[in-house]
């Protein structure tokens, strides 16, 4: 390439519709001709036009030109996504068999009956690859901020997700096997709770939820009523899972300590029959979240 | 905002969502049930979790150790199939018992809801629910089996179909007073049934009656609230029981639960269930409790149809304090039945609580009650074997005997075998009704179980028989005797007795199988209660005749027993052979058991009595192998361990042999309970080894608890107490204590003359400890004596080559020297230290001791190099080892460097010897005393040396003053410290030019 060879950065500056300076011009020629030969490498079979592409990549990329970020996107996901958009076969076939599979099993996870996975799977298709005559291919709209298996696998979870939305006749039951751990029956210390606490127990807990972020609720719900771990949780949120757990903790820590002092305000109980009561509590802490959890707000 | 969209869920899932658009996000998932389970569910096919590949499958729950089971984990033997309710105490699965073809009620404990040490927690669980087991009451659920699942425990237990509690039984329908009373009468004969088995239920209630489809009302959960509220540390007037039912006294944690703190939570219960309300008003315990210490019963409810002397007897049961209620659940169900305005009610009555129960729950009880009896012969057949006039004649045979330990024998064999015995009617009743009343139990299984359980008896009635002509050996053996009953749970082991012996087809074959058995249980109980020769008699024509028969699995058990006759006979050697025999046999037959006793038992007789150390290592390897493939018997492997320590202690190696002792007692502890004489033996094996280690203090803690143990459990004229007093007094003329150690020694001679006969090798033993003591109480004559006493006895019955005859000859040989003999000291040390390098092995330290004594001698013959030569003999010796067992390295680096120093005038040579003594070895256990001989020999050599004077004379000073604190034993030095510190010029002098 020739020094005033500046073809791809003119093809994205006019994507954007802007111009730069001549030196300015020539560094994003160099940065664009990195990329794309960094995004074209995995996938030597599939051919596209490299100005097309760039123009592609300044549509994802509105901030700076003197510093594009380039390197904060998956180029050759965003090659394979580009391509497939476009109807190219090489890439249609490098997407059926890289990255269906991987998303038909996310799919297979949540159980659907043999003929929603099939309906799941042909949409997905339609609308990943083919679109229609006014919504274009969903791939051309791929961010390439992460992983491109793990953008398709969530388009593909909503998808199978609202098929069981429209499908299920009621919504399925919340928790019933948790009722089967609740039986105060056979437990002395949550009969004794039931008998004579009861009430301002669980009047105080529902406070000190009520008290609680709507996010940390959140947390608890999505902790024990839901089942997740502490790792999905971080997922969801985006952080460490020291962090999630940290807040989990923190939110449950920040519960119980404003039931015992909105319980002892209640009862005007002494510290230390507080404490023996909230001894008997803590065993059936996990029980007693998931139960009243569930009963103040779902 | 409102529901989720495509771009809004992606965002979420993929963690791409803005910080901004966070909080409204948050706001509607916190609202909307339906969005955050959309989400949830994205987000575990999303991230699916790596222990739970099917997450969408599994019903959500809290996770952690309480997570419930999955249908099909294995707990024990059984399968959980479902969860039936949980509590505080853990949760409860319905499960099958593929052996007995049954289903069960599976509760697993927690174990951390005890507020206890974890492993501690276990075996207390374990120790109540094993007590548990032991009642059988038509009114109590039965518990079938106890085990540990991972740090939990759980119960097998009767399922009852269709169980409603008795508080779900009232609100089902309208009950007369007459139908509450009758269902409680039953629950209350089986709580009296509990209390006369010893148990006290802990937390009586209605939630803790179980009202089955059958109509019978059973009561459960006994004692384990008990023992959570008694063994909580810091125990709340709130921990365990339930406030509404305790009785006052439940308020104090020190006052222990008994059988009228049950009546009270009875008394509670019924009244609740009769007058739908509580007898006492009050909104938590305390205000409970102060009604009731008032005795402030509530009014009767108005319209009520209790009758007023119902009440009566309710108000006598409620009483504030216990003395007041009636004194045991049978009289306050005899006054719940007499209605003293009712004469017609009488006849009805004699036909005894279960035409009262027809009455209550109609006719499904009354046949359930006719196909009961079918099972109910236990008792009677039991009567036949452990009945009054057997226990009579026992007793009288045990007092006659005059032993002052007698009648303390007698009341704990009459303990142990009331336990036994009723854990047998129990088994035996439930092995019976799985067939004939449940019919979840094929015939087969039970006949299985009937012949074990018939075999079990025949144990008891050899016993039963010989205590009956009972001499004074087999009183001292008794209570062994008895405890060493196979266990009753062996009988529902199926895996156990099916692996067992196959049924010959033969029925001549069977014949002559079942009449071996019969010999061999008699040949047991004679072994038991002591009578070696007699079962050898009885024996050695049964075990040839069982030899030619050709049935291996027989002859295998046949010549075991025959080995462990012959090793407690004291025929080692023949012990030897008889035991390989028995392996031959019993790997031929695949009698796994035999083999892993054989080899358990020839570790000890090939090592600690055949003294071949190496032979016994390799048999344990062997026997740890068969123990492992027989399943694992923990008491099998506590007993191995054991026998391992006594071989590693035979050898010298104490690290190693404490290391086995400490992790056989754990498990016997875990087994037995702490307070058994299994556990007070190896206490004893360990407390030896702390003395070798010199950790006396330790040694002597362990020989109280045996002492006390023994005292307890055999009266205080056992030969075992005057065996552990050994052990005392040997701890303390370990220390110089010689007064205690000659009181001690004397009691314990005394006894074992008595008890043993006055040729008995253990006669020798307390005779040695008598004659230390006196030696340290200066009673030279008398000591040299009693040694010599002693050594006719052991030459006698143990022969001149054996270890113990070999120490009293070293012993004999020092006390001989200090009384002026050294030649003839000499003499006879010379002609042991050959043969005792081969029975030890040329590192003990009995070794060293021995080459030490005549380095000694020596000395004192003036022969300074021979003894030179000895020393540095019994220093290699003991540098060989990494230890210094009994602090012997330092006495002899300190013997040598005294004589190089006193007697070759080599004083510099010495130094460089009391320097490595003052410095001890890495794994050295020197007493101060001993540092302080080191440093005020190393301060005179440095002086005469003159070597470092400065330090020399700091050395002795501080010698001095370890000698001055250390009273009687300090003596000795004192002196010679005075008089070595008045020889030398005044210390001053020293010090000065340096201070100036």
């Amino acid at each position: 390439m020739s020094p005033s060879d500046v073809h791809l950065a003119q093809a994205f500056l006019a994507a954007r519709g802007g111009t730069a300076a001549p030196h300015v011009l020539s560094a994003l020629q160099v940065a664009l001709a990195r990329a794309w030969d960094a995004a074209r490498s995995p996938w030597p079979e599939v051919e596209q036009d490299a100005l097309r592409f760039v123009a592609h990549l300044a549509r994802l990329l509105p901030g700076d030109t003197a510093e594009p970020g380039l390197e904060k996107l998956h180029l050759s996901d965003l090659y394979l996504a580009r391509a497939a958009a476009d109807g190219v076969p090489a890439a249609l076939a490098a997407f059926e068999k890289h990255l269906l599979p991987e998303v038909g099993l996310a799919v297979a996870r949540l159980r659907l009956p043999a003929p929603g996975l099939d309906e799941v799977r042909q949409s997905l298709r339609q609308r990943m690859l083919l679109g229609s005559a006014d919504v274009p291919a969903r791939l051309a709209a791929y961010p390439g901020t992460g992983p491109l298996g793990g953008w398709v696998r969530a388009a593909a979870l909503w998808l199978a997700l609202d098929w069981q939305r429209q499908h299920a006749s009621t919504p399925p039951p919340e928790e019933g096997d948790l009722s089967m751990l609740v039986s105060p029956g056979d437990d002395p210390e949550l009969l004794y709770l039931k008998t004579t606490y009861r009430a301002e127990f669980g009047a105080s807990f529902s406070a000190a939820l009520g008290a609680l972020a709507p996010r940390q609720r959140n947390f608890l719900r999505l902790k024990y009523l839901d089942g997740l771990s502490i790792d999905q949780l971080g997922a969801l949120y985006g952080v460490h899972r020291s962090t999630a757990a940290r807040w989990v903790v923190g939110a449950q820590e920040e519960l119980l300590a404003r039931t015992r002092q909105l319980l002892a305000e209640r009862l005007n109980l002494s510290r230390s029959q507080l404490d023996s009561v909230l001894r008997l509590i803590s065993s059936q802490l996990d029980i007693n979240l998931s139960r009243l959890l569930r009963s103040r707000l779902d | 905002m409102g529901c989720l969209d495509e771009t809004t869920f992606m965002a979420l899932l993929l963690g791409e969502l803005p910080p901004e658009r966070r909080p409204e996000v948050d706001e509607h998932l916190d609202t909307c049930a339906a969005c955050r389970r959309l989400v949830a569910e994205a987000l575990r096919a999303q991230h699916p979790e790596p222990e739970s590949p099917q997450p969408a499958e599994a019903p959500p729950r809290p996770r952690g150790a309480d997570a419930t089971l999955d249908k099909g984990t294995a707990v024990g033997r059984y399968l959980v199939l479902e969860p039936l309710g949980a509590g505080a105490m853990g949760v409860i699965y319905s499960a099958y018992d593929p052996e007995l073809d049954r289903r069960v009620a599976l509760k697993l404990l927690r174990v951390s809801a005890l507020g206890l040490e974890e492993e501690k927690g276990r075996a207390l669980l374990l120790r109540e629910a094993q007590s548990m087991a032991r009642v059988s009451h038509p009114n109590v659920v039965p518990i079938y089996d106890v085990g540990t699942f991972g740090d939990r425990i759980f119960l097998a237990m009767e399922r009852v179909e269709e169980a409603r509690t008795l508080r779900a039984w009232l609100a089902a329908a309208p009950r007369s007073w007459r139908q509450v009373l009758s269902v409680f009468l039953d629950a209350g004969r089986g709580l009296a049934a509990a209390h006369a088995a010893g148990l006290v239920h802990g937390d009586f209630k209605p939630e803790n009656l179980l009202v089955g489809a059958d109509g019978r009302v059973r009561v459960t959960d006994f004692g384990l609230a008990r023992s959570l509220s008694s063994r909580t540390k810091d125990a709340t007037p709130f921990a365990g029981g339930t406030p509404a039912y305790m009785a006052p006294e439940q308020q104090s944690p020190s006052v222990p639960a008994d059988a009228r703190t049950d009546e009270f939570a009875f008394c509670v219960a019924l009244y609740e269930a009769l007058h739908g309300e509580r007898p006492f008003s009050g909104h938590d315990a305390r205000e409970l409790a102060d009604e009731a210490l008032a005795g402030r019963l509530r009014p009767p409810p108005k319209g009520t149809h209790v009758p007023p002397w119902v009440r009566r007897v309710l108000a006598r049961g409620l009483a504030a304090s216990p003395s007041d209620r009636y004194a045991q659940m049978e009289s306050l169900l005899a006054a719940l039945q007499q209605s003293p305005g009712a004469r017609w009610h009488r006849p009805l009555q004699a036909l005894g609580g279960v035409a009262l129960v027809v009455i209550a729950v109609g006719i499904t009880h009354s046949v359930h009650a006719w196909r009961a009896r079918a099972c109910a012969g236990a008792a009677e057949e039991l009567a036949s074997v452990w009945g009054p006039s057997q226990q009579r004649a026992i007793e009288q045979a045990f007092l006659a005997t005059d032993k002052p330990f007698a009648a303390a024998a007698w009341r704990r064999v009459q303990r142990e075998l009331d336990a036994y015995t009723a854990a047998w009617v129990t088994t035996r009743t439930t092995a019976c009704e799985a067939t004939r009343l449940r019919g979840d139990q094929s015939e087969a299984v039970m006949a299985r179980r009937m012949r074990c359980l018939d075999n079990r008896l025949a144990e008891v009635a050899a016993l039963t028989q010989l205590f009956a002509r009972a001499d004074a050996d087999m009183v001292e053996l008794s209570a062994r005797a008895s405890q060493e009953l196979p266990p009753i749970s062996g009988c529902s082991d199926l895996t156990a007795l099916l692996a067992r012996e196959p049924l010959s087809e033969d029925a001549q074959a069977r014949a002559r199988e079942e009449a071996l058995r019969h010999k061999l249980i008699h040949v047991r109980a004679l072994k038991a209660a002591g009578k070696y020769a007699q079962a050898l008699t009885v024996l050695e024509p049964v075990a040839k005749e069982a030899r030619d028969t050709g049935d291996k699995y027989a002859v295998a058990d046949a010549l075991l027993l025959l080995g462990e006759l012959r090793a407690e006979a004291g025929d080692a050697h023949g012990a030897e052979t008889t035991l390989f025999e028995a392996l031959g046999a019993a790997e031929a037959s695949r009698n796994d058991a035999a083999a892993a006793r054989a080899w358990t038992r020839l570790v000890r007789v090939t090592g600690e009595s055949l003294e071949q150390y190496a032979l016994a290592h390799r048999w344990k390897a062997r026997a740890e192998a068969a123990i492992e493939r027989l399943g694992g018997d923990d008491v099998l492997r506590a007993h191995l361990q054991a026998n391992v320590g006594l071989l590693l202690f035979a050898q010298g190696q104490y690290t190693e042999a404490a290391e086995q002792q400490e992790a056989a007692l754990a498990r016997l502890e875990r087994a037995f309970g702490p307070e058994s004489l299994e556990v007070a033996d190896v206490r004893l094996d360990l407390g030896s080894t702390r003395i070798a280690q010199l950790r006396m203090d330790e040694a002597l803690q362990l020989f109280h608890q045996v002492l006390a143990t023994r005292e307890k459990a055999l009266g205080p004229d056992h030969p075992d107490v005057a065996r552990a007093q050994l052990e005392v007094a040997e701890v303390h003329w370990r220390r110089r204590e010689f007064p205690q150690t000659e009181q001690l020694a004397k009691s314990a001679l005394e006894m074992l003359e008595r008890a043993l006969g006055p040729q008995h090798v253990e006669v020798a033993f307390a005779m040695n400890s008598v004659a230390a003591a006196w030696q340290g109480l200066g009673r030279h004559e008398e000591a040299v004596r009693m040694t010599e006493r002693a050594l006719a006895i052991a030459l006698k019955s143990e022969g001149p080559d054996n270890s113990t005859t070999l120490l009293l000859v070293n012993n004999l040989a020092s006390l001989l020297a200090q009384g002026g003999q050294p030649a003839a000291a000499l003499a006879r040390l010379q002609a042991i230290l050959e043969p005792m390098e081969r029975r030890l092995g040329p590192h003990h330290p009995y070794l060293a001791l021995a080459t030490r004594s005549i380095a000694q001698l020596q000395l004192r013959l003036k022969h300074p190099q021979e003894a030179l030569r000895e020393f540095q003999r019994a220093r290699s010796i003991l540098e060989a080892r990494e230890d210094d067992p009994y602090g012997y390295w330092t006495a002899t680096m300190l013997d040598l460097g005294l004589a190089y120093m006193e007697h070759l005038g080599r004083a510099r040579e010495a130094v460089p010897l009391f320097e490595l003594a003052l410095a001890g070895r890495p794994h050295s256990t020197q007493t101060p005393l001993q540092r302080a001989w080191a440093g005020f020999l190393l301060g005179q050599a440095l002086w005469v040396t003159d070597m470092d004077r400065e330090r020399a004379m700091r050395l002795v000073t501080e010698a001095h003053a370890v000698f001055a604190q250390a009273g009687s034993r300090g003596q000795e030095g004192l002196k010679r410290a005075d008089a070595w510190l008045a020889k030398q010029p005044r210390p001053t002098r020293v010090v000065a030019p340096t201070a100036r």
